[in-house]
């Protein structure tokens, strides 16, 4: 693993930011850090970046013991909620900075800079914008500058603090389809900070909850839905009811209705965790009919593998340990939106 | 009459503009054009007149070398000092950032006499400064920290609301990528400020040449020496030369102007840009 975090503490005053975080990203891997505000996702980020130092605990990448590194010498990319480009370069001098402040030897020349910064103009679709002072782009806009200024140093390690927290919910959506299809290109080992739980599970190949400084689990997005570590992580990811039940020689009671326990099951009073998907309503008659219909999964598309039916037959039981079923690995296949679509978002970005 | 009106009362825009204009007339432009009326009360020659002795010119060069000290020394510590307040947490910043005000709320005569107090005959440090066999009161070395203290919060006024509202966002996407202290300072933290500065650095200059209480405390008066342009006005003034003391005066004044002058002028050049820097 080229990252590896071990035992990561940080206190700010009393307050304990990071609780002995232990976490291992994979070369090229698209690990998301989700969790609620106060987590500690964006310390985790900021010590990774080189902006923060921890009390204790090492951070390595590919062996090399990152937290001795200056930033210039981690070669970390990081990616801001609010942008932070420049306000008084234009997007070319944006995104040539941080070649052009390299030290006289290891700079690029000026034509090699020049020619860096159209293809990252082309890769982030902002050709002919170079010009452009930020205030003139859209928020969209914006963050792809600064998406395309943090690969101008070829990272091997992208940082992404909550890059789509300030941009409206349609494009978020679009940004969000199109930060993957990057990450297919450039291959970049890529962590992604965000408090919205769908944007994580619909991008990353990996997502850490954390919790109060600790992480709850670190599971592929399928995982984590069907297999909760926790009833924290169950209910962060969302769509739950919890119902109180009892566990009785292998029945699940709730509510006067009985089921086959799952096994695995605690036994005695439980919280029955069900999200509405996970329930199919029938006319009473036992059998749910072929028309019964789950309702609609938060979980993005291409982690779901069922039509009607498709599912069991009878609402599942699920107290954080539900029945395992075949993950369906469409993801890492699924077709990325066609170049035509993030161009069309952007010029309706533009204000 | 545009088509959004924002007060709700009507017609109240003309009158205040009108009351507004009245009183800058009755107080500023009034003032002013008595200043040129009453140097060239005797015409050109008697305007000119005023700058025939080398007094005159002793004044002017001497207050030029004392802005052309204290307004850098001050455009420095006004950076540092916003840099310090905006960019780090400590204990007393509070305290610093109400020191740095304080010459704004004191007489400038006290902040004349606190240097007599400290290096005048009877002062604090007298015994010290007998030692050496260096004076500082009566000398220009005494203008000069009279003026830099005066003077001393203009620049840091102008950066820190500035500093302070734009953030370290940029400066630390400039660490991540790269950028060495030097670098971060020149690219990114000057240019983000130029405008700020240059407008505390104007306004530092005008005062600087312009101060009178805490340089006259400090000053001793000696013609030729240690008299800076408003004090040579004083002097005329009170030795009835009328004339005299309001051809000075047109100098200051026309400093004044320029100053306002190429202000204006950089805004309008440079207009695209602080639009677009500042909309940000």
């Amino acid at each position: 693993m080229p990252l590896s975090i071990q035992n990561l503490t940080k206190t700010f005053r009393g307050f304990t930011a990071l609780d002995a975080i232990a976490l291992e990203v994979g070369e090229g891997e698209f690990l998301a850090l989700l969790g609620p505000s106060g987590s500690g996702k964006t310390t985790l980020l900021r010590i990774m970046a080189g902006l923060d130092q921890p009390d204790a605990g090492a951070v390595a990448f590919d062996g090399e013991d990152f937290l001795v590194q200056t930033p210039r010498q981690r070669r970390v990319g990081l990616v801001f909620q609010h942008y932070a480009l420049f306000r008084h370069m234009t997007v070319a001098d944006n995104i040539a900075f941080g070649l052009k402040v390299r030290p006289r030897g290891q700079r690029p020349s000026k034509a090699d800079i020049a020619a860096r910064v159209s293809e990252l103009l082309r890769l982030v679709q902002l050709e002919g914008l170079e010009k452009r002072y930020p205030a003139q782009l859209s928020g969209g806009q914006r963050q792809r500058v600064a998406l395309a200024r943090a690969l101008a140093i070829q990272p091997r390690l992208l940082l992404l603090d909550e890059p789509f927290g300030a941009l409206d919910a349609k494009v978020r959506r679009e940004l969000r389809r199109w930060l993957r299809h990057i990450h297919n290109e450039t291959g970049v080992t890529t962590v992604f900070v965000t408090h919205d739980q769908e944007e994580a599970l619909d991008l990353a190949d990996r997502v850490a909850i954390l919790k109060d400084g600790r992480i709850e689990q670190v599971a592929t997005p399928l995982d984590l839905y069907q297999h909760p570590a926790s009833a924290f992580v169950h209910d962060f990811l969302g769509g739950a009811v919890h119902l109180p039940g009892e566990v009785v020689d292998g029945v699940l009671a709730v509510d006067g209705w009985r089921a086959p326990a799952p096994d695995g099951s605690p036994v005695g009073p439980v919280v029955l965790a069900v999200r509405g998907e996970d329930l199919i309503l029938s006319d009473g008659s036992g059998d749910p009919g072929s028309d019964g219909q789950p309702a609609r999964s938060p979980l993005p598309s291409r982690h779901r593998d069922r039509g009607p039916g498709a599912g069991s037959r009878a609402p599942r039981a699920r107290p954080h340990c539900p029945a395992r079923r075949r993950p369906d690995r469409a993801a890492s296949t699924r077709p990325h939106p066609p170049v035509q679509r993030v161009k069309r978002a952007g010029r309706e970005a533009a204000p | 009459m545009s088509a959004v009106r924002r007060s709700p009362v009507r017609g109240l825009a003309p009158l205040l503009i009108g009351v507004a204009l009245l009183w800058l007339a009755l107080v500023v432009l009034l003032p002013l054009g008595m200043v040129f009326a009453e140097a060239f009360r005797r015409g050109l020659d008697g305007f000119l007149d005023a700058f025939s002795e080398p007094d005159a010119w002793s004044a002017v060069r001497l207050t030029l070398l004392v802005a052309a000290i204290s307004v850098p020394l001050n455009a420095l510590f006004g950076l540092a000092a916003a840099w310090c307040i905006t960019r780090y947490e400590f204990r007393g910043k509070a305290l610093l950032t109400t020191l740095i005000d304080l010459p704004f709320s004191v007489s400038p005569v006290i902040s004349g006499l606190v240097w007599v107090l400290l290096f005048g005959t009877a002062g604090w440090f007298a015994p010290l400064l007998d030692a050496l066999g260096v004076r500082v009161i009566f000398t220009v070395t005494g203008l000069v920290l009279a003026t830099i203290l005066v003077t001393l919060p203009f620049v840091a006024r102008e950066l820190i609301p500035l500093m302070q509202q734009q953030g370290a966002d940029e400066e630390l996407a400039a660490v991540t990528l790269g950028a060495g202290p030097w670098a971060i300072f020149s690219r990114v933290t000057l240019p983000n400020v130029r405008w700020a500065l240059l407008y505390g650095v104007l306004l530092c200059n005008a005062r600087a040449m312009g101060e009178f209480g805490a340089v006259s405390v400090v000053s001793g008066h000696i013609r030729g020496l240690t008299n800076t342009l408003p004090l040579h006005v004083e002097i005329l003034y009170n030795e009835y030369d009328f004339v005299g003391a309001f051809a000075t005066a047109t100098v200051l004044a026309s400093l004044a102007l320029v100053t306002l002058l190429i202000k204006s002028l950089l805004e309008w050049r440079f207009a695209d840009e602080l639009a677009a820097t500042r909309r940000h």
